[in-house]
């Protein structure tokens, strides 16, 4: 389990991450997303050792993370633009982090070198932006981590790859426990391998939830009331976080669950009423708009 | 796990070491040809050029022989003065900036940040990997080295010893540059700031010191005189605390200086140790700043704003001053008062060297302005600086030292006609030797004699006796080495050097000008005193000498127009030296100042100069009567005006001065062959002065023509030039001589 505990971080006078606390269970896939700036890719860097909050503390398996090599061994960070040896091939990586990692699993990464049809012999340097991934990757995986943090590592790979990938964790995540930590702008990847979902914006997180149960809590109905009252009882009985009205048809997003929904709106009269699923992404842009990150904002200025 | 491994885990340091090694593999592979050039390749032709040297000019001898004049190729370019320690600068700085290179960018610093390694560790790995490599590297070739040297007969067992400690400094100065400059690389943010900041941490010191010595106290220091060149490196070089480069350097100099000495390598350890211990410190500084260095810390300028405000000042007040300096001496303006331009221009660097730094910290033009009261500090800092030197404001130029601090002094002239050798044979610099050994015990005239001389230096006063005396004018012998006519006299006094060997150790030296109307028996006190005729004539030394060496070669008189000679033994040596010994009493500022000698005594082994050469040199003044009862005992006396049957004509050139400002008017001449004027003039001649302390007189030269025959003892000469002063001349032959203007001084 890691715990991020009232950590905060600031890059001289700006704040990144501000007095966050998360706690990141074992064996689920955590996704975490979050606005531009939000605190995403440094909250990873302090996870994995890199940068040194300010203040707070993060832990690991019940060990600090920073400076200690007894829980940084539990963690492989995969960065964004991850960095590769001059001149070096996957070969000279792996025997590289086969030195520094002494779980690595070599046959593994020959097999998976193979499955994902990279040279081993062949420099990086000549690698496509989605190969290095995927060589990254498959160092991660093979380098015999409990926590893989991964920094937008899926958007830079096909299709085929991203599900190949996904295979990969979730095999890894059955045979040893991994623990994979995503963070990615495809909402729609997260939401088809994450288990849980944090949500960061402006260093601050605005929800840690379990899929599931964020999909159960925040729903999107569309309504046609008969009358006034009736909608004015509806708002009252729900916790609406966005509200648009586009002539008769008004249009909720509301914290609440689909039982409770259903109640209300059995109990007020509609000409039309009809609940509606929510993607990860609408659950993303419902509650940044809320805290102020509105598209519409974005497009008025 | 191993006994070899790190903490917490079990990473072996073989396996980081090997993987660290990779990633540097360039500059072993730098570091590796330019060994192979200089240690090998280099070696080996420097040798085979110094075997058919010593074939082509040395007479043939034994091997031994051979090899000891090609174990100084061998030290040339391997040992304790070779040129190992300039590769070994290159590669501490290229290695200090390759191994933690790796901060400078997010890619990297998230790699190995983000493995289970501690930064302790890490820190230690990485910098043991260049440090230990150079110094294997630099083992390998050296042995190689003496291994091509010893099997081309070009190594002795000293210079393995030399050539092996050579190794050490060259790792000793590995060790502080390769600290220097991964500080510098840890304190910034980039490549281009850590540059900059390891050129300043490496040479600054370095800089600002040249500037102080070399600059500004030999600029505005009337009196400053540097006793480097005179006392050699062993006395004058001290070690520099912040500069390692300066220390590996002095160290050199100073072990060249003293080479022939038997414990050569004792005056080299002050450096080394000094240097060590800055080395550790900063080495400490290093790992402090690794371990606090934050990953973020990329981008521009330095990780902490004090550094860069620091180095901003130690960078701008040297140099503005640096700048106002040059304006000075471009406008010979540098004992005048302070020019506008050159406060402009001090003002103007140090702005612009505040904003270049800001500008360069932070990676924007923008940032120009930023900062702005710092002009002002580095601004007034310079003033400040400037103005000490300037005006003098602790009076270097005036101090004289507390006389009951002082244990001996001495006052001498930089050049004189004099050879003095050591014990051995060796040549002794005159200087040296007086600096290092007079003792004059009137301290109180030495100091009233330098009070007066620092003065006139300093208030300018020295151009007042400093004019052109006219062509005809006879110099002294110190002016230009021999007498010289046509030149020109100039000087109405003496340059000379006092120096203070204070009973602390310390040695304070000045150069001052003593005017020609100073009180002479002043100066009396002092050069006509034991301690400065002991030292300045040295016959003590030739009697060392002779208790070594069997002295022995021809002895010549010399009178200008005519010379004798003879051979001689230890025994008249001897007794030659006794005499001139007793006649020195006579010797003082007053003789030395006005008189010509009426003779020069040669001593020489047989006019072989290029062995062993004794070569002496007496002035005789007609007060040496021991001297010339010698000269007259031995047959060798030769009167020191020739006679006048010999000469066929008498030239008179003479220069007329302004009785009141003494420069010059016009040059004018005459002929005489008239026996009767012969007479009278060769009656009148003197022989051209010798001293160092001569003044510049008003004497003008005669240029007497003889004719064919031998003369009293050997002719040399079918001309003699001579001095003959205008007032003793008779009044017709003085009318004739000036009623013939031939040149007019402008």
């Amino acid at each position: 389990m890691i715990e991020i505990i009232n950590i905060s971080k600031s890059y001289d006078k700006y704040p990144a991450v501000r007095s966050l606390n998360m706690i990141i269970n074992e064996h689920e896939v955590f996704g975490m997303v979050g606005t531009n700036g939000a605190g995403k890719t440094t909250l990873l860097r302090m996870l994995a050792g890199v940068l040194r909050p300010d203040e707070g503390q993060i832990v690991i398996d019940g060990e600090n993370v920073w400076d200690n090599p007894s829980a940084k061994r539990k963690i492989f960070f995969i960065s964004d633009d991850a960095y590769f040896f001059l001149n070096s091939t996957p070969y000279d990586m792996m025997s590289y982090y086969r030195r520094i990692y002494p779980g690595f699993d070599t046959d593994r990464f020959d097999n998976l070198i193979e499955s994902f049809h990279l040279d081993p012999k062949r420099r990086i340097s000549g690698f496509s932006k989605g190969m290095r991934k995927q060589l990254s990757v498959i160092l991660g995986l093979c380098s015999g981590c409990k926590y893989l943090l991964c920094d937008e590592t899926f958007d830079g790979l096909d299709p085929v790859m991203r599900q190949a990938t996904k295979s990969l964790f979730a095999k890894d995540m059955e045979d040893r426990g991994l623990t994979p930590i995503l963070t990615s702008h495809n909402l729609r990847e997260l939401e088809d391998i994450c288990d849980h979902v944090g949500l960061l914006h402006e260093g601050g997180i605005l929800l840690s939830k379990d899929i599931n149960d964020m999909k159960l809590n925040i729903n999107k109905l569309q309504v046609v009331f008969t009358s006034d009252e009736s909608k004015a009882k509806l708002e009252n009985l729900l916790e609406v976080i966005i509200h648009n009205e586009q002539g008769r048809l008004n249009t909720y997003t509301v914290r609440n669950n689909s039982e409770q929904v259903e109640k209300v709106l059995s109990e007020t009269d509609t000409v039309f009423a009809e609940l509606l699923p929510l993607t990860l992404e609408e659950i993303f842009i419902s509650e940044t708009e809320v805290v102020g990150y509105d598209i519409k904002n974005i497009i008025l200025a | 796990m191993t006994s070899k491994t790190l903490s917490l885990h079990d990473i072996k340091i073989k396996d980081l070491q090997t993987e660290i090694s990779k990633r540097h593999i360039w500059i072993n592979a730098i570091s590796v040809l330019i060994m192979v050039c200089y240690y090998i390749l280099g070696l080996i032709l420097n040798l085979a050029r110094g075997r058919r040297l010593y074939r082509l000019y040395d007479s043939p001898g034994s091997d031994v022989t051979m090899r000891q004049y090609l174990s100084g190729y061998t030290g040339q370019m391997i040992g304790m003065n070779s040129a190992t320690c300039v590769i070994t600068i290159v590669i501490a700085v290229l290695s200090g900036f390759a191994v933690f290179y790796f901060l400078y960018k997010t890619q990297s610093v998230d790699f190995y940040l983000s493995q289970p390694i501690t930064r302790k560790c890490q820190f230690i790995n990485i910098y043991l990997n260049g440090l230990c490599t150079f110094a294997v590297l630099d083992l390998i070739f050296t042995i190689t080295g003496i291994g091509i040297a010893g099997a081309m007969n070009a190594m002795t067992i000293a210079g393995i010893g030399y050539v092996l400690i050579n190794y050490l400094r060259n790792v000793l100065l590995f060790f502080a540059l390769y600290n220097l400059t991964i500080l510098a690389v840890l304190v910034s943010r980039n490549l281009l700031t850590a540059v900059i900041v390891a050129f300043i941490f490496i040479t600054g010191d370095m800089l600002i010191s040249t500037l102080i010595e070399g600059g500004l106290k030999s600029t505005y220091f009337a009196t400053y005189y540097n006793p480097r060149y005179v006392l050699g490196a062993r006395l004058t070089e001290t070690p520099h605390i912040l500069s390692p480069l300066y220390n590996h350097f002095a160290g050199m100099r100073v072990f060249s200086d003293i080479y022939e000495e038997a414990n050569p390598l004792s005056g080299i350890f002050k450096f080394d140790i000094l240097t060590l211990v800055f080395s550790i410190v900063v080495l400490m500084l290093a790992y402090k700043a690794y371990m606090v260095r934050k990953a973020e810390d990329i981008g521009t300028g330095v990780t902490y704003p004090i550094i860069k405000n620091i180095l901003k000042l130690i960078v701008a007040i040297p140099m503005a001053i640096t700048a106002a300096m040059i304006v000075d001496i471009a406008l010979e303006n540098t004992f005048g008062g302070y020019s506008v331009m050159s406060v402009i221009i001090l003002i103007f660097v140090a702005a612009i060297v505040c904003m270049l730094t800001e500008v360069i910290c932070a990676g924007n033009i923008k940032a120009a302005f930023k900062n702005i009261w710092h002009f002002l500090i580095a601004g007034i800092c310079a003033i400040a600086v400037f103005a000490i030197f300037k005006s003098d404001v602790f009076g270097y130029d005036s101090f004289v030292p507390d006389l009951s601090k002082v244990e001996s002094c001495a006052l001498f002239k930089e050049y004189s006609y004099r050879t003095m050798y050591d014990e051995n044979g060796e040549f002794l610099n005159t200087s040296r030797y007086s600096l290092m050994n007079m003792d004059i015990e009137d301290k109180e005239s030495v100091a009233k004699i330098a009070e007066l001389g620092q003065a006139t230096i300093r208030n300018n006063r020295i151009f007042q006796n400093y004019v052109y005396r006219g062509a005809a004018i006879p110099e002294s012998a110190a002016m230009s080495d021999t007498v010289t006519y046509g030149m020109g006299g100039y000087t109405l006094g003496n340059d000379a050097i006092v120096s203070y060997r204070l009973k602390n150790g310390k040695i304070v030296i000045r150069n001052i000008y003593i005017p020609s109307d100073i009180d002479e028996d002043l100066m009396n006190n002092v050069i006509g005193s034991d301690g400065y005729r002991d030292c300045a004539f040295g016959l003590d030394l030739i009697k060392k000498r002779m208790e070594k060496e069997n002295l022995t070669g021809r002895m010549s008189y010399d009178v200008g127009f005519a010379a004798s000679n003879m051979a001689f033994s230890e025994e008249m040596l001897a007794e030659f030296l006794d005499c001139y010994d007793k006649d020195l009493e006579n010797y003082d500022y007053s003789l030395a100042a006005h008189e010509s000698p009426v003779g020069l005594v040669n001593c020489d082994n047989n006019m072989q100069m290029y062995t062993n050469s004794i070569y002496y040199t007496f002035a005789v003044y007609k007060e040496y009567t021991n001297t010339l009862e010698f000269l007259k005992k031995y047959n060798i006396y030769t009167e020191s005006n020739p006679s006048p049957e010999s000469v066929v004509k008498a030239d008179i050139y003479m220069t007329v001065c302004d009785e009141e400002t003494q420069r010059a008017l016009y040059d004018c001449n005459a002929v005489f062959s008239e026996k009767e004027n012969i007479e009278r003039i060769v009656g009148l001649i003197e022989m051209a002065p010798t001293d160092e302390w001569f003044l510049s007189a008003d004497g003008c030269n005669v240029t007497l023509t003889f004719n064919a025959g031998p003369q009293e003892g050997d002719t040399l000469l079918n001309e003699y030039t001579a001095v003959i002063y205008p007032e003793k001349m008779p009044e017709d032959i003085l009318k004739k001589i000036m009623e013939n203007v031939v040149y007019v001084y402008n």
